[in-house]
Parts: C-alpha cells; sequence; structure tokens
C-alpha cells in the first residue's frame, strides 16, 4: 500500500545505493579478525581564479579570510594562495609524516593541478601508495547542469592526465567538494573506476546496483575530515584530535556488535598539512599504525577487501 | 605605460616548486624561524564610497560595527603597545594610509617606534576591486605621496591589500610603485616570487589567516587561549621541521587593535610575544627586512630551480595539454 504520492519532480533516495542497513545485513570482516580498517585519502587541489567559460563553480567554499563564504571577488587572491599553500608545502608535509609513521597514504590529484604544476603529479606519484582522481580543480565541478556527453568528457579527461602525468592506472575517484549528478556513479563504472570516496554514508564499502553495479562506494565522513571540521564548523584543533581519537575507539568498540568498520579519513593538504595542525596529522597516524585491532590500507585496498 | 589589460593571469604569478625539493633558504641573521608581527591599524568610513559596511550586518552607517573598530584605535592600540614595547617587538604595521593625515596620534606612534609601514589601503572599506589600471595607479602613487609627506620621506616597501583586495594588474603596479613585497598571498611559508610581465622582482611575504586574531577570534569565535595554543602550535612545528629539513620559515603573527587590544586579550598577546623572545631560534623581524634578504640571497635561485622544473614539465605534456 502506498499512501504517499511523491512529486514527479522528487526522487526519494540516491539512484543504485542499496537498501542494507545496520543490523539487518551480514557483518563485514576483515583479514586476521583486526576489527577496523583505515585509509587515508590526501587531497592535493588546485583552485582556479579564472575558470574555462561554462564551467560550473561551486556556491561556497572553505578558505580565504575568516568565514565559509561565497565565491571572493576577483583580484582576492586569498582563497587561491590558501589552496595552493597545500601544493607548495601542506602535502609534502602530510607525505612526510605518513611515512614516519609507516601508514600508506593516497593522494588525489586533479586534472588542472597535474596539467599546470610543474612536477606535482610526478613527485606524489613517486611518494604516494595510490593516486586518485579528483575532477578537474578544486573549483570545477560536477553538476546536473551538465549534459552526460559533457559530464563524460569531464570524468575521462581528468583521468587521462592524473593516469598520463603520474604514470598511474587509478582506480578511485573523489570529486571536488564531493560534487555528483544523479548518473556520475554509472558514469565512474563506464570508464573503468572500481570505487569513489565522496559519500559520507556507511562505516563499510557499499557495492552499488544498478546502471552502478561493480562500483564500491568507499565512505569518508564528514565528521573526521578536516576541512569540515576545522574549517566549515570551525572546531578547535585540540578537540578535533579528541574527535578522532574518540571516532576511532568507538569503531573498534563497535566492531562486536556490528562487524567490521571502515574509516576513511579525507585530509587536506591546505588544512591539517599547515604547521598549526601538523601535529593532530602525527599523532593520529601513529596512533593508528601503533594499534592492534586496526588494518592499514589504501582506499584502493578498503574497496576491494 | 600598459592600461587595461591585465598581462598575467593571478594562477600564473605562482612560481611552483616544492617546499621538499627546492634550493635551500635562509632567514636574516640565520634564524630557523623569521617572527614577523602585523597589526592591522585600519580605518573604516563612517560612511564609505559605494556604501560599504564593515560586517554587512546593517545598512550604513553600521555605528555597533564602526564603533567596535574605531574604538581599536582610540583605546586598543595603546593597550597593544604596552605588550609590544615590553618586549620591544619590532612590528611591521598594516595601515589604513589615511590615518597617517588624519590621526596623528596615531602616526607618530608608528613613527616613534620605527615600525616599518605596509599599505593597507586608504580605508578597509575601499577596496581594490574593479579599479582601472590608471584608478589603481593613481592609489598606489598617493599611497606613497602620503609616506613620503608623513614619513619624513620615506616611500612604502609592500602592500596588504585593503580587505586582501586586488586586480589583475596589482602586481605590476606594486613594482612600478617601487613596491618589493605584497601579503595578499598565503600560499607558503617562506617568502616566493611573484611571476611580473615586465620581470621585476616582487616577493610573496608569507601573512597569515591562521595566526591572525580576525579569522581565528571575530569569525571563528576561537578563545584567547585557543588562539594562543594555535600560535603556539605552529610556531613549535616550524621550528622543528626547519631543523629536520634545513629550510628556515616565516611566521606571520597579524593583530587588530580592535581585537587584539581588548582588555580580555591582553595576556595572550604578552603570552604569545614572551614566547617567541624567549627562544634564540626565532628571529623577531620585519616583513621588509625578510624581503630584502630573500631578494638579496634567494630570489633569483629560486626562480632559476622553478624554471627548469616547469621546463622538464612542459616537456612531458601534449600539444593539447599544454593549450587546451
Amino acid at each position: 500500500m502506498t499512501l504517499i504520492a511523491h512529486p514527479a519532480d522528487a526522487t526519494v533516495f540516491a539512484p543504485d545505493l542499496p537498501a542494507s542497513y545496520d543490523a539487518h545485513r551480514a557483518p563485514w570482516s576483515l583479514p586476521g579478525d583486526r576489527r577496523l580498517a583505515v585509509s587515508v585519502l590526501l587531497h592535493a587541489p588546485s583552485y582556479q581564479d579564472d575558470v574555462p567559460d561554462g564551467a560550473v563553480k561551486p556556491l561556497a567554499m572553505a578558505g580565504g579570510v575568516g568565514r565559509d563564504t561565497s565565491e571572493p571577488a576577483h583580484g582576492q587572491v586569498a582563497r587561491l594562495s590558501q589552496w595552493d599553500f597545500g601544493l607548495t608545502t601542506g602535502i609534502w608535509r602530510l607525505l612526510s609524516i605518513a611515512e614516519r609513521a609507516g601508514v600508506p597514504v593516497a593522494v588525489s590529484l586533479d586534472e588542472h593541478g597535474a596539467r599546470t604544476v610543474p612536477g606535482l603529479a610526478r613527485g606524489v606519484a613517486a611518494r604516494a601508495q595510490e593516486i586518485v582522481v579528483r575532477g578537474s580543480a578544486a573549483n570545477i565541478i560536477l553538476s546536473p547542469t551538465m549534459g552526460e556527453h559533457a559530464e563524460r568528457a569531464y570524468i575521462a579527461n581528468a583521468r587521462e592526465s592524473v593516469a598520463r602525468l603520474t604514470g598511474t592506472s587509478p582506480t578511485g575517484w573523489f570529486g571536488p567538494e564531493r560534487s555528483m549528478t544523479p548518473r556520475t556513479t554509472s558514469l565512474l563504472r563506464d570508464e573503468g573506476f572500481s570505487w569513489f570516496g565522496d559519500w559520507p554514508v556507511d562505516e563499510r564499502p557499499v557495492a552499488l546496483e544498478g546502471a552502478s553495479r561493480r562500483l564500491i562506494a568507499l565512505p569518508h565522513p564528514l565528521e573526521t575530515e578536516d576541512m569540515f571540521q576545522l574549517y566549515t564548523r570551525g572546531l578547535p584543533f585540540a578537540d578535533y584530535e579528541t574527535l578522532l581519537e574518540e571516532t576511532i575507539e568507538q569503531l573498534v568498540a563497535d566492531a562486536d556488535v556490528t562487524g567490521a568498520r571502515h574509516l576513511g579519513l579525507s585530509w587536506f593538504g591546505w588544512v591539517l598539512g599547515q604547521a598549526c595542525f601538523a601535529d593532530v596529522a602525527e599523532r593520529t597516524l601513529r596512533l593508528l599504525a601503533s594499534h592492534p585491532d586496526i588494518l592499514l590500507v589504501t582506499p584502493g585496498e578498503a574497496a576491494a577487501l | 605605460m600598459m592600461a587595461g589589460r591585465a598581462p598575467l593571469r593571478n594562477n600564473e604569478r605562482l612560481v611552483y616548486a616544492p617546499m621538499s625539493t627546492r634550493p635551500r633558504v635562509t632567514m636574516p641573521g640565520g634564524a630557523l624561524v623569521a617572527f614577523w608581527h602585523a597589526p592591522n591599524v585600519e580605518h573604516y568610513d563612517y560612511i564609505a564610497p559605494g556604501g560599504g559596511t564593515p560586517q554587512g550586518r546593517v545598512a550604513y552607517p553600521d555605528l555597533q560595527h564602526y564603533m567596535h573598530r574605531d574604538s581599536g584605535n582610540r583605546v586598543g592600540l595603546w593597550r597593544m603597545l604596552r605588550a609590544v614595547d615590553a618586549f620591544e617587538m619590532p612590528s611591521t604595521v598594516s595601515l589604513s594610509l589615511s590615518l597617517l593625515e588624519e590621526q596623528p596620534e596615531v602616526r607618530d606612534a608608528v613613527l616613534e617606534r620605527d615600525w616599518e609601514i605596509m599599505s593597507h589601503g586608504i580605508s578597509n572599506l575601499r577596496p581594490l576591486y574593479g579599479l582601472s589600471y590608471d584608478e589603481e595607479d593613481a592609489f598606489f602613487a598617493l599611497s606613497q605621496r602620503l609616506s613620503e609627506a608623513y614619513c619624513g620621506g620615506r616611500r612604502i616597501k609592500g602592500m596588504l591589500g585593503p580587505k586582501v583586495s586586488g586586480t589583475d594588474n596589482t602586481c605590476e603596479l606594486l613594482v612600478a610603485h617601487g613596491m618589493a613585497y605584497v601579503a595578499d598571498w598565503i600560499h607558503d611559508e617562506q617568502p616566493r616570487p611573484l611571476r611580473t610581465a615586465a620581470g621585476g622582482r616582487l616577493v610573496s611575504m608569507p601573512y597569515s589567516f591562521m595566526l591572525n586574531d580576525v579569522p581565528m577570534i571575530h569569525a571563528r569565535s576561537l578563545s584567547g587561549r585557543e588562539f594562543i595554543d594555535l600560535a603556539i602550535a605552529q610556531i613549535d612545528r616550524l621550528l622543528r621541521d626547519a631543523e629536520e629539513d634545513g629550510q628556515a620559515r616565516v611566521a606571520c603573527f597579524a593583530t587588530h587593535p580592535f581585537l587584539s587590544g581588548q582588555p580580555w586579550f591582553h595576556r595572550y598577546l604578552s603570552e604569545v610575544f614572551a614566547y617567541v623572545r624567549s627562544d634564540d631560534r626565532i628571529r623577531c623581524t620585519t616583513a621588509g627586512e625578510i624581503a630584502d634578504h630573500y631578494i638579496e640571497n634567494h630570489y633569483d635561485e629560486q626562480v632559476a630551480f622553478a624554471a627548469r622544473l616547469e621546463s622538464e614539465h612542459l616537456a612531458a605534456l601534449t600539444p593539447q595539454e599544454v593549450s587546451p
């Protein structure tokens, strides 16, 4: 029986996301009976002060002077330069921290960064354990206003540039500003991706259905993302570190009830790579590396588990 | 003189080289960290041209925020100066230049302490957005005339744009008017070259939106304790990283008298000044001294290194990727 007559222009649930809920599905398990798989995805996006004609920009973004503002007036370089900090300094600091802690990491790169920032793609590929494609640029996003052809070209061009200039074959995608259209997941699958990280949804990998079948949604929670907590919510960095510790502790404990969990950490070079925040990354990665119940993997490995 | 057309776009001005592989950079006096205090001594028009207001809260005049900010110059600055003087803290004042002409007490306080004057525009409600080349050229000419007239012939060496504003011509005009650095670009922990069309040297001076009371206290509501913990975490990390990789770094601490001059903040301002004064690996200095040292010792080497990096990169691109 159906009582609700949804309006014809409404789509009530996300397409291709299976309706399977904790406590109502078979538990996930990990090799060696580990309780929690953690993957670390470091973002190295490039911000473009000028975008090509027809490109779609976010309505609001973090960074710049103070608040989470809308697009700054042309001529203010605050956000451009703050995001660029991630490429000159932040991503390299985070890579060094991960190397010292013995934690494998993936790094996401976008087409503009790979193509226009000299040596970035090559340098990152030499140090990261996985390369992930992050669309066209930090502020050139996917939008439902794009036609299918334009969206397919956006995805294919980004993948081709990042793959060629890093010398890798990326299997993972993370959209700038987590932007998507209802057809993106099926296009990602068509273009050869096996997982994407945009959806802050379940605490375990989710195999999509329907037109997106064979694509894995590998969740990266907003709650543990540095940009979201430190900029969007404005959490003090000491509280952010506590939040990370408490998240890890609870997920490990939950495994007895729910089966193994996954935590995808999503950190930005221009955020956690700043000197004032970097110790949070350092201490958190050391905690993860020393924890007997945690399996450290790259996102691609987590999606394949 | 060229007019109208921007010769370079902002992304093109970045001279990229990763911190981890670029030639080593030193700071004045061989310090591991150069600390520069940047008090933003600003004026906000009672009624601004175009009707802008400090907070976009109510229509002009916004007396709540006009008075909040003006209290910074009337009261807060003088409390801040007690901390600055106690710790003999060199300061690079980001100054609304109208204060040179219209607030002699503020001007004299700056001159008595031999603070370096960094232009912060005429008023902080008169951003540079949308200025034509000629209008912006006249703005820079007026800035230097104000400094020469009221500061014993001294010329201004750098700028933080009013409201961190600029145009596509700003970098060219900074150089044309004899300035050596700009603090709007926060893309590095070291000074960096910024590309100019005419080839003049222009240094991007690391300013901060983190160690800065407006973004952290006014916009993000951090407490004084949280803000100073952030500042000390930044300085400590810069010192450790500089010791490890040999790359000396810059820490900018940006204040505004209407915030950092508040009674409740005085103890925290004093704490951060005491912290940096207690460590001889840190040099308390000015943006101008850092820029001079960088131009003298590192600028050309960094440009040459970045050019080699770019040349190698371009060789790996397809023709389509070079000119999409």
